[in-house]
């Protein structure tokens, strides 16, 4: 179990997290959303430890004499990495690091990636593809993956999401994705996270959430339902009402809603507070 | 990691003492026009010591060159390699590099410190502000002006032989290699320390007031002797 205490972190003197309290339970995937500038890559970076909290702490429940991050894989949406090295070069460097065997580099090479080409010289999605097999190939305990995968192509990102599922059927690691595309993870995801400015909006599995959101459409709606977003599209109003409780008075026709709407509506109110 | 540290370190030293090939074109200069009289020999050992110190310099200024041309500065972070090791792997290989070079100054004839101490002193001393403004940002120019100052204070002090009343403890000091070698270290260990316990992604910034913060009271003690150094000379 991997639990996040009392977390706060600071930019010199802004504030970006303020006392944020989160557990990711073993082999759980997870997808932590919002909009830009709430703290999403920096919950990644703190749990990667290339950030260290102001104040707080982190528990990995890895036994006390491993660096955790020796049993972390995490993909920063910077796509750092040696980029003078040859992907060949690379993935020796990081096993040598880690004391595993070298990456394979195969869903790279069947991505049709050169492998003695430098890292520099790849597409960005080639440079994903490279990167993500590079640090698969420890056997991580802990996944860490920042909003990459909207810059790899379909057929690429098919791969991607083929190899995480490998990974996740193999070790079943907790997994953390930092994400804006919900539908390509709506499969792959247990629970999402919804951050907004004040901190953590939503915390609830996906099944709950897709079970608990509602889009009404009313001229008029005064139920006291809890409602998320309200807005009017072709002069008619809508409502995003979670959590939805069937059965209440007033409330003809509610349409259940996929992750991207949940997720858009919750993005849109955010935006409108 | 240890071997490709010890490559780049190789490689800049190199790029670095390959300057002494303009050496005998300075000596035709001289010859033709100066006629200081000075030997082609005095001007191969004399560039070499000069480059050596230039190379002292830029062996530590290029420090982490390679991880901010590349980018991958988040990735080191994200490497289960204590952060002590890494200076340990990032010191050592340059600083091996400069003192086998000084060993080969000193068969040259040529002896720019005041002992060996002296010379260990400086070369720890510059590599690890080299590490320190790798932690803080290359591009830090407070940065790079707080350290580079701190070194040549150094170099002034380590390369010269002050013995005057005033400074007699300092001089006890200087002449017992080690326990001068410990009061150098210490005084980067008062920034060096604190310096790299916070080493993160923060912006530049946060990391360039903690450094300036730090480097207050390390600079005054090292202007001290340097100031008074300038002034009985």
């Amino acid at each position: 179990m991997v639990s996040m205490k009392g977390i706060s972190f600071a930019y010199g003197s802004k504030d970006i997290i303020r006392d944020l309290n989160l557990e990711f339970s073993p082999g759980e995937t997870l997808m932590i959303t919002g909009p830009n500038g709430v703290g999403k890559s920096t919950i990644l970076r703190l749990l990667a430890g290339v950030l260290l909290p102001s104040s707080g702490s982190i528990e990995y429940g890895f036994p006390k004499s491993t660096d955790p991050r020796s049993r972390i894989a995490y993909l920063p949406d910077s796509l750092s990495f040696y980029r003078s090295m040859t992907p060949l070069e690379a993935a020796a460097f990081h096993a040598g690091i880690f004391g595993t065997e070298p990456s394979g580099l195969d869903i790279a090479r069947k991505a049709g990636v050169d492998v003695d080409r430098r890292i520099s010289e790849l597409s960005l999605g080639q440079r994903v593809i490279v990167q993500l097999s590079i640090i698969l190939s420890t056997g991580p305990d802990l996944v860490l993956i920042d909003e990459v995968l909207h810059s790899v192509d379909p057929y690429l990102r098919g791969l991607l999401f083929q190899e995480l599922v490998r990974v996740m059927e193999e070790r079943a690691p907790t997994m953390v994705l930092v994400n804006l595309s919900f539908s390509e993870v709506e499969n792959l995801v247990d629970r999402v996270i919804f951050m907004g400015v004040e901190g953590i909006r939503l915390d609830e599995s996906v099944d709950l959430l897709k079970a608990g959101a509602r889009l009404i459409e009313a001229d008029d709606f005064s139920s006291d339902l809890p409602v998320v977003l309200c807005r009017e599209v072709l002069g008619r109003k809508q409502f995003v009402v979670y959590p939805f409780t069937a059965g209440q008075e007033g409330v003809e026709k509610a349409h259940p809603m996929d992750l991207t709407e949940i997720m858009t509506a919750f993005m849109e109110a955010e935006y409108n507070a | 990691m240890l071997d490709r540290e010890f490559r780049a370190a190789l490689s800049q030293f190199g790029s670095v003492i390959a300057l002494l090939a303009v050496m005998p074109l300075v000596y035709l200069l001289d010859s033709s026009f100066y006629r200081t009289g000075v030997l082609l020999e005095e001007y191969l050992i004399g560039g070499y010591s000069l480059l050596w110190i230039i190379g002292a310099f830029y062996l530590a200024y290029n420090m982490f060159r390679g991880e901010e041309q590349d980018g991958a500065k988040e990735y080191l972070l994200s490497l289960p390699v204590a952060r002590g090791k890494l200076l340990l792997l990032k010191t050592i290989p340059r600083m091996a590099v400069l003192f086998i070079a000084a060993l080969i100054e000193g068969m040259l004839g040529t002896y720019q410190f005041s002992g060996t101490g002296m010379l260990i002193a400086f070369i720890v001393f510059s590599q690890v502000c080299g590490f320190i403004l790798g932690v803080v940002g290359r591009r830090s120019l407070s940065a790079r002006l707080i350290l580079f100052t701190m070194v040549v204070f150094v170099y002034i002090i380590n390369s010269t032989r002050p013995i005057t009343p005033r400074f007699i403890l300092y001089d006890i000091l200087r002449r017992s290699s080690v326990p001068y070698l410990l009061l150098e270290t210490s005084l980067l260990a008062l920034i060096l320390i604190p310096v790299y316990r916070c080493w993160d992604l923060k912006p530049l910034a946060v990391r360039e007031s903690r450094l300036a913060k730090l480097s207050i009271g390390p600079l005054l003690i090292l202007a001290f002797p340097v100031v008074h150094l300038f002034l009985s000379s």
